[in-house]
């Protein structure tokens, strides 16, 4: 039998194992689960064949619930059928699995085990959700680390069929699935010999068909149902010994012995932990640690969790254990103890003299679980009472869980390096490093290990990589904490971050800067420096981006950090790893040419030749740090308590007590507007004598951070020097004046601004932002905390007014030109007083609320949207819920107003009751209305202590006297995909909701899957030769109803149409839904996100989108309600797509098709834009 | 600590309002690396290969 050594994550392991015995995959992405389908999904575009020789066929669903369906009908179809999932995505296949199990049927779920949504969504690791799906029947399978993934992987899949139980097979979400180790897989026959072919053929002899028809799924009563659950008890008691069986098969082929439980430590310990998942190796390294020091200290690592066999739980049980640890990596409020928790204790049951038990709680959310924390666990127990229902990773001193950590222990073996390497999201750091575990994987005989930790921005974010290399098994499941080398790609870090808080005694940090020693002796923070002396630090550094530049790459300075790396870090000789590069250099960039090669290579050498070693002046130990010079700022508690701790990556300290009184999730607005995280390289710079005055540059700006103010001659005066202001055009701003007003260190640098600019010789200049800092944050600060507002001007109704209110999104986490996001930000200039919006999760809920930042904000009076995120599919139900409430309150005060109106009050109160339900339904004159009222009851008096009653009943819920502007908003994947059903049933309701769907045309988000969306040879995930149906028509379906507003908008392309369907949509008492073209990275724009606004108004004027407006009210004016708002489109269609590198790159990777799918995609563009002109030239 | 209504910040006691340094300079980011900058308005315009890579980040890198 042969081996393969592989360097793979746990995600491509299990799909490796996965693809072998696979028919048919029906999936659906969702983070961290989505790389094994997407790898499955390349390997059978690239011909793999599975064990039965087909290529598997893997379908995108619709959702997760959608997949389960396919799976379980696939499965009774007679394919052997898997799928991969994780978190909320396999809550929604509970329902299935509970069917599958119960016809078992040999299906297997991968589940790259994720928290629960609960009072957050978080993408990271725990075992919430397998726990949740724990009663339905599967057996459940647990690995601890990548090798244990490829080893067991495969046994879900054989134990399944032979067994005729499905398999969920689970490892840690990102600490597993994520986690690159090199390790060791079966060829895909060896895994056809431990097939039972003739289990094979008994599934498939089972499947339905018409040719010997039977019938499953029948409905039953109490006679039966209960009858039939219990005859399936034989298969579960069975199940058992063919786990065993290929847990024997799998030692046989690869020396590895595992059992359905494993013992690890002394065989006579004491003090016993029972775990499961990548915990359990940083156990056994802590257990190796103190044993060796005379403890006696085991563990029980549990791989088939279901069926529970407490027979061989507790042969495992040394007889001299006294005490034991059970570790969940899941929480059940309520609850006696967590599951395996309680799964223990009911297994000691009967146990004469049984150990004391006590469980715990660990890492949910991927928080680390260091040596020092197991260590704690031990603790615990050798104490007299042991806690119980204990916590470890956390500070609690709400209800006192946790245990007390001791000082962090370095428990990794002799001989391994551990590093860390900080860079930004694309510049090429993760690729690098992930290159470099390769080549020393590859290269040498040393475990590796890589795991990669980042911040919540979709690009531009902050990116640590944890590397480990070392000639022992590297079973440290947690990040670096002892760190021999540490690098910072980024120069602005050592203004925020504690870099340096891992490193060890004598270890090495790299600093890519420009500065010189005198700079750095200047720039660098005190309590950088003096950690660097007090640590003896080794300190270079290098100007990565100064040689990058020299030679010709830009700012790519990945190579140049590579050369770096090999050369300090020494883990191979450095001619072997020079080679070894450069060769990787060769087969990465060949394609682009020798020149692109030669570059890069040079950028290796460069890269070792000029690291330059600082010397460290002893002074720096004893500085302290920097005092604040300037007036201290006290600044809102929530901002210096949480917000800053959290934006350091210190949040991992805040204690439980720091969320007292948010315990429900809930987080203030506008938090975004303290961060100033001068992102930007170039910003705006504003010619005003140029200045045209069109504010449009404000209007597609979609960070918020160029805005148009009106100034008065007081605040002219006050202003600063440098704040320059022309004087305001148009007859409604007579007297004032005018100045458009940049944030530089908001700025993402995207430059749309400069680009709209309709201006001659254009009214902003990118500039370099070192040359604009110094006047305009001062302006910037005077002019948002001492200009006010001018509410008495009569203000137009074009879009350029619009843009004089302040915007109530700001700052916000997207990606630099982001199309989203500029659509939303006007919305909330229009109607963000009144606004609630129900976002569905997707890019529009991370870049708006990835905790601390929160990018919606409060105008001066206190007032913005309130918003919230549910969960993706229900994003349309929630919405509604929120709009049935709103609907429920105003009828009752409704109700009230009629009531005074019928009664005996004064004239005046019966007027202002009158008014207010003459305009409930009219956004600002319900305002005003609402106004009035209030001051017509404030000193209300009565003696009929009924009629008080009711007027304090409309006092008390004033709130929800102006009307609510209710928007439900997501992306493409939610309104045409997993929403669709419930965004069908609202619009179909006929109630007063409005939707916002932000059309990226691809799930952004989840990194470029397919969706409806997505248009005719658009490359896609699970599109990889380009998308062959065409993008469904929503608004077109949404018309149908009769009764729905419906618009189809480009910001750019059109702004008075925007505008003006925005107020229609709002103004219509009914559903509205407006479809917005919003461009992404994810489309690879040849001229570059600076030029994003400009695409939509390419892709109108090409045919590619079009605008127009479906407004019922016009029907009952006896006219067309619709009205086509884009023009014949006189551009090149081809052109247009070819512009974007997910059309362009069809033509190089499938030459073939991509002429037939250009040709279709064009066609269908026209013939969309044919019905439309149809519509608007009915009578 | 409660999050009252009246607690929502507005940008006010702002440290960072006057700050000058950067603490999260993308400069190194792949869709700022400049083949040219477009004329007059100097706005960025990456190659082809940084438009590439920037793509590959979001789609692969980037992890959410």
């Amino acid at each position: 039998m042969a081996k393969v050594l592989m360097t793979v994550d746990g995600n491509t392991a299990a799909a490796y194992a996965a693809y072998a015995f696979t028919d048919v995959a029906a999936i659906y992405p969702i983070t961290p689960s989505t790389t094994m389908a997407e790898v499955v999904d390349e390997w059978s575009a690239n011909g793999r064949k599975n064990i039965f020789g087909q290529r598997v066929n893997v379908v995108e669903m619709q959702s997760e619930a959608g997949a389960s369906g396919a799976y379980h009908g696939s499965l009774q179809g007679g394919a052997l059928t898997s799928t991969f999932t994780a978190s909320q995505g396999l809550l929604l296949m509970i329902p299935n699995m509970y069917k599958t199990a119960g016809e078992q049927l040999p299906g297997v779920i991968h589940c790259s085990a994720r928290a629960i949504a609960t009072h957050a969504l978080s993408i990271f690791g725990d075992h919430q959700d397998v726990m949740a799906a724990r009663q339905t029947g599967y057996a459940m399978l647990c690995a601890g680390s990548v090798q244990e993934v490829a080893d067991l992987a495969p046994v879900a899949h054989l134990a399944a069929i032979k067994g005729r139980l499905p398999f969920l097979h689970f490892f840690d979400g990102f600490r597993t699935s994520h986690e690159i180790q090199k390790i060791e897989v079966l060829e895909y026959r060896d895994y056809a010999e431990m097939l039972d072919m003739d289990a094979v053929k008994r599934f498939r002899d089972n499947a339905l068909t018409p040719n010997h028809p039977v019938i499953r799924g029948t409905a039953q009563n109490s006679d039966i149902y209960f009858q039939g659950r219990e005859a399936a008890n034989p298969f579960y008691t069975n199940i058992i010994p063919v786990v065993e069986e290929y847990l024997g098969k799998i030692e046989q082929y690869t020396g590895r012995k595992y059992g359905l439980f494993d013992y690890y430590g002394a065989p006579d310990a004491e003090y016993l932990i029972i775990a499961m998942g990548s915990v359990t190796q940083t156990i056994e390294q802590t257990i190796d640690y103190y044993n060796s020091q005379g403890e006696k200290y085991g563990l029980i690592k549990v791989h088939l969790y279901r069926p529970f066999s407490t027979d061989h739980l507790l042969k495992l049980v040394p007889k001299s254990v006294k005490k034991i640890a059970v570790l969940d990596r899941t929480k059940e409020p309520g609850s006696v103890g967590e599951p395996l928790y309680v799964d223990v204790c009911t297994s000691f049951l009967r146990v004469p003299n049984a150990p004391i038990i006590v469980g715990g709680r660990y890492g949910l959310a991927s928080k680390d679980t260091t040596a020092a924390q197991i260590a704690a666990v031990y603790n615990n127990l050798k104490q007299d009472s042991p806690k119980n229902s204990f916590t470890i990773g956390i500070i609690d001193d709400v209800t006192n869980t946790s245990l007390d950590i001791p000082e962090e222990l370095d428990v990794e073996p002799e001989g391994t390096k551990a590093c860390q390497l900080w860079g930004l999201g694309s510049d090429g750091t993760v690729g690098a490093n992930k290159q470099a575990i390769k080549i020393i994987g590859e290269n040498s005989d040393m475990h590796v290990q890589a795991y990669f930790d980042y911040d919540s921005k979709k690009s531009g974010g902050i990116t640590v990589s944890h590397l480990r290399f070392g000639k022992e098994p590297i079973k440290s499941t947690y990040l670096v904490n002892h760190a021999d080398y540490i690098a910072c790609h980024n120069q602005s870090y050592v203004n925020k971050y504690h870099l340096l808080e891992s490193i060890k005694d004598g270890g090495t940090f790299v600093l890519n800067t420009g500065w010189s020693d005198e700079e750095l002796e200047v720039n660098l923070p005190n309590a950088l420096k003096r950690r660097i002396a007090e640590k003896n630090v080794k300190f270079y550094t290098v100007n990565a981006i100064g040689i990058a530049e020299e030679i010709g790459l830009g700012n790519r300075i990945n190579m140049v950090m590579q050369g770096v790396f090999f050369k300090l870090t020494n883990i191979l000789p450095i001619d072997k790893a020079i080679q070894e590069l450069k060769e990787g250099i060769n087969k990465m960039y060949g394609k682009k040419g020798e020149k692109v090669v030669n570059m890069n290579h040079e950028a290796v050498d460069k890269g070792i030749e000029q690291i330059h070693e600082v010397k460290v002046p002893d002074s720096w130990k004893n500085l302290k740090d920097e005092e604040e010079t300037e007036e201290k700022i006290k600044e809102p508690e929530f901002i210096r308590k949480i917000m800053r701790p959290m934006s350091e990556l210190k949040g991992g300290d805040l204690p439980v007590s720091a969320f007292k009184g948010i315990e429900d999730g809930t987080f203030p607005a506008g938090t975004t507007a303290y961060e100033k995280r001068g992102i930007a390289v170039n910003v705006p710079e504003w010619i005003e004598e140029r200045c045209i005055q069109c504010n449009q540059c404000a209007y597609v700006c979609p960070h918020a951070v160029i805005r148009p103010f009106l100034l008065n001659d007081e605040e002219v005066e006050k202003a600063p020097e440098t704040f320059v202001v022309k004087k305001a055009a148009g007859r409604a701003y007579e007297g004032l004046h005018f100045k458009i007003q940049i944030s530089p260190l908001d700025c993402t640098g995207c430059g749309n601004c400069a680009d709209v600019c309709p201006a001659k010789g254009k009214a902003l200049i990118m500039q370099p932002i070192g040359t604009q800092l110094e006047k305009e944050i001062p302006n910037w600060k005077y002019a948002v905390e001492n200009v006010s507002f001018k509410e008495d001007l009569n203000y137009g109704s074009t879009y350029k007014d619009t843009q004089f209110k302040a915007p109530l999104l700001e700052f916000s986490g997207a990606c630099a030109g982001c199309g989203e996001t500029p659509y939303i930000r006007l919305l909330t200039q229009l109607f963000g007083e009144r606004m609630m919006i129900a976002n569905a999760t997707g890019c529009s809920s991370i870049w708006a609320a990835s905790a601390p930042s929160t990018a919606y904000t409060i105008n001066r009076k206190g007032k913005g949207p309130s918003w919230a995120n549910s969960l993706f599919e229900d994003n349309a139900e929630f919405g509604y819920g929120m709009h049935l409430a709103v609907k429920q309150m105003r009828n009752k005060l409704e109700d009230d107003m009629r009531h005074l109106i019928d009664s005996n009050v004064e004239e005046k109160v019966k007027e202002a009751c009158h008014d207010w339900i003459h305009y409930k339904e009219d956004g600002n004159a319900s305002e005003e209305a609402s106004q009035k009222l209030l001051d017509v009851l404030e000193d209300f008096t009565s003696t009929d202590i009924e009629l008080v009653n009711i007027v304090k009943d409309i006092k008390e819920k004033k709130d929800y006297l102006a009307k609510r502007s209710i928007w439900l908003v997501g992306g493409d994947g939610w309104a045409y995909d997993i929403g669709y059903g419930g965004l069908d049933h609202v619009m179909a309701s006929g109630e007063d909701v409005n939707v916002l769907v932000f059309d990226t045309e691809v799930y952004s988000n989840t990194g470029g899957q397919a969706s409806k969306s997505t248009p005719t040879a658009a490359i896609a995930k699970f599109a990889a030769s380009g998308k062959k149906q065409g993008k469904k028509d929503l608004g077109r379906m949404m018309m149908t109803y009769g009764n729905v507003y419906v618009a189809q908008v480009g910001i750019h392309a059109d702004n008075t149409q925007l505008v003006k369907a925005f107020r229609e949509a709002e103004a219509h008492r009914g559903p509205s839904i407006i479809i917005a073209y919003s461009p992404c990275i994810n489309h690879g724009i040849k001229e570059g996100m600076g030029r994003s606004m400009a695409t939509i108004k390419k892709a109108v004027q090409a045919g590619y989108w079009h605008l127009y407006r479906y407004n019922p009210q016009l029907k009952e004016e006896g006219k067309n309600p619709f009205v086509l708002d884009s023009k014949e489109p006189k551009e090149s269609f081809r052109d247009f797509i070819l512009g974007q590198v997910r059309y362009s790159s069809l033509a190089r990777a499938f030459p073939n098709e991509a002429e037939e799918l250009f040709e279709k995609a064009e066609k269908n563009a026209r013939e969309r834009y044919e019905n439309y002109l149809r519509l608007a030239n009915m009578q | 600590m409660s999050v009252k209504k009246i607690d929502n910040l507005q940008g006010r006691d702002n440290k960072r309002l006057k700050t000058k340094d950067p603490t999260n300079s993308e400069g190194t980011a792949a869709w700022q690396n400049s083949e040219q900058s477009y004329k007059v308005d100097m706005v960025n315009k990456p190659s082809i290969e940084n438009v590439i890579d920037a793509k590959d980040w979001v789609d692969n890198g980037s992890q959410l």
